[in-house]
């Protein structure tokens, strides 16, 4: 560097910050692209990825439009790759730090899906071990759940860095394998908004699976969401660990509350729960069950409380009846001291 | 500040705006010597801090040797001294750290940087010697606008870097000296350049 005058000096006799400093003038995409001009430029841009930390939304299932985006925590700046008639659409927005105003800078793909330039994108992140994500939502079917495995999960030696990890209408096999490569520990939360259905034994065999791993045992908050289905799948008793959870089940036995309330009393990390059920349990059976003695609220006669032996914290189990189509009831279970 | 006239009329200077009379010579690595206004010198933060800490008078700027600058030679010199001259008096700009930047190119600078690429690079390699806030940012602009529309090959190309294969050549000498880590950054970039044939990023 010293004596870059002395022979025919080329980009590379630059300093890093220099380079850095040209490649912020390119257009996003240009941007990105030259991290495959040098390993220099590679090492810019992917430092420049992990100086922050990011939300990404996969939207890929084979049918229907699909979408990903690549944003900030705050929304800006934001990449997103849509569809469009003959290829695919990206959007890169910011905010201009002076006045404040949204910058857009749009570019087209033709003849390419959002899901190949957004996986791209991701992986790009993915398979920086500086990166951080903060959020991540994956709606993917098997196809592009294969694709996503083959393109980065498959050639990732480290664990990905999420800290709450989404799914929507994913099959369990696909959850259990992106969740194998996530750092366990970093990720606090887990939402599953009901799943491919694959019955029967297989399915439970999976969701053991799923419910055995250690990204999902040291989450904090465990959310399954089944939609129109349920979650029998998951054994409650497999989330009565976490701080705090929500839970479809198709019905819960007052021997199973029971129980519930047992462990609960013994969760050190336990705050509150909502237990969504499908089942005709009325509050009376509700209320007999759980056992005596609880503490009766007088305002809200749905709300019995226990106080967790030998503590001075308090169990409130708060009865909710819904009737819309069909029956619903939700049990909210709260502590406080 | 100029002490070539009999301090009683400083009080006049202050009442009336009187531009900067003194010039600085500087020397370039190949023994060229350049005359440049104190105006001029306050767009290189590297060259004002020096000339403030020398403390020059008028007769110190004429009767001691020019300034060295080792790192520079003249025809690179030459240009950052014309832009200084051009641009004297403006702010300098700040960093607000945004991307991409937004950064047009005035005429005049447009002209002086339509030089050749090794030129330009050691021109960029001078103002962010001299810390020249504003030349750095036209010029980083220039080299930027040069990559529009350009495949990684080409670039590699208007870039002057240096071929895969004499690349490969320098990389095996450096290897032994590297750390695991950087090993493994190169690794990984030879790897996804082997994959990613039909890849966008």
């Amino acid at each position: 560097m010293e004596n870059c005058q002395s022979h025919r000096p080329s980009i590379s006799d630059l300093p890093m910050e220099i380079t850095s400093h040209i490649l912020k003038n390119l257009n996003p995409w240009e941007f990105i692209q030259s991290r495959k001009v040098c390993k220099g430029f590679k090492e810019i841009v992917d430092h420049h990825f992990s100086l922050q930390s990011w939300n990404v939304k996969l939207n890929c299932v084979s049918y229907g439009g699909t979408e990903v985006s690549i944003s900030s925590p705050s929304g800006y700046p934001e990449y997103s790759y849509s569809e469009t008639d003959t290829g695919c659409d990206a959007i890169y927005s910011s905010t201009d730090q002076i006045s404040g105003d949204v910058v857009k800078i749009q570019k087209t793909f033709e003849g390419k899906f959002p899901s190949e330039i957004g996986i791209e994108h991701f992986g790009i992140l993915a398979r920086n071990p500086m990166v951080r994500l903060n959020k991540c939502d994956l709606f993917l079917d098997a196809e592009q759940g294969e694709i996503l495995f083959k393109k980065i999960f498959d050639l990732m030696d480290h664990k990905l860095h999420i800290e709450y990890l989404e799914f929507f209408a994913t099959l369990l096999s696909i959850i259990r394998r992106v969740l194998s490569h996530v750092q366990p520990g970093f990720l606090e939360k887990i939402s599953i908004n009901g799943f491919d259905y694959a019955e029967g034994e297989e399915a439970e065999k999976e969701a053991k699976a799923v419910a055995d791993m250690s990204q999902w045992k040291l989450a904090k908050q465990l959310w399954a969401d089944g939609y129109d289905g349920y979650f029998s799948l998951f054994p409650i008793d497999n989330f009565l660990h976490a701080e705090k959870f929500f839970i479809e089940l198709e019905e819960i036995t007052v021997v199973d509350l029971v129980r519930v309330k047992e462990k609960l009393f013994l969760s050190p990390n336990f705050k509150e729960a909502w237990i969504w059920l499908h089942n005709d349990l009325t509050i009376e059976e509700f209320t007999a069950g759980l056992g005596s003695p609880p503490i009766k609220d007088v305002d809200s006669p749905n709300c019995i409380t226990f106080q967790i032996p030998g503590t001075e914290e308090y169990l409130d189990f708060k009865f909710n009846e819904y009737n819309f189509f069909s029956s619903l009831r939700c049990i909210e279970i709260n502590k406080r001291s | 500040m100029s002490v070539e006239n009999a301090p009683v009329v400083d009080v006049d200077e202050a009442a009336i705006p009187v531009e900067k009379k003194m010039y600085y010579r500087f020397e370039s690595n190949d023994k060229k010597e350049f005359r440049v206004s104190e105006l001029a010198i306050q767009q290189s933060e590297t060259l004002n801090r020096l000339v403030e800490a020398m403390g020059y008078t008028s007769e110190d700027v004429e009767n001691k040797p020019a300034i060295a600058i080792e790192n520079i030679d003249g025809k690179t010199l030459k240009l950052v001294f014309q832009w200084c001259e051009h641009h004297k008096g403006e702010a300098i700009p700040v960093d607000d750290g945004s991307v991409p930047k937004i950064v047009e190119i005035p005429e005049f600078d447009a002209k002086l940087m339509d030089i050749d690429n090794g030129l330009l690079f050691k021109l960029i390699w001078a103002a962010d010697y001299l810390n020249i806030v504003q030349l750095l940012n036209v010029s980083c602009k220039k080299v930027a606008n040069m990559a529009q529309g350009k495949t990684p090959a080409q670039l590699r190309r208007v870039y002057l870097l240096p071929s895969d294969e004499e690349d490969e050549a320098a990389k095996r000498a450096a290897q032994e000296a590297q750390d695991p880590r950087a090993r493994e950054v190169e690794e990984e970039f030879e790897e996804r350049k082997r994959q990613g044939g039909n890849s966008f990023f």
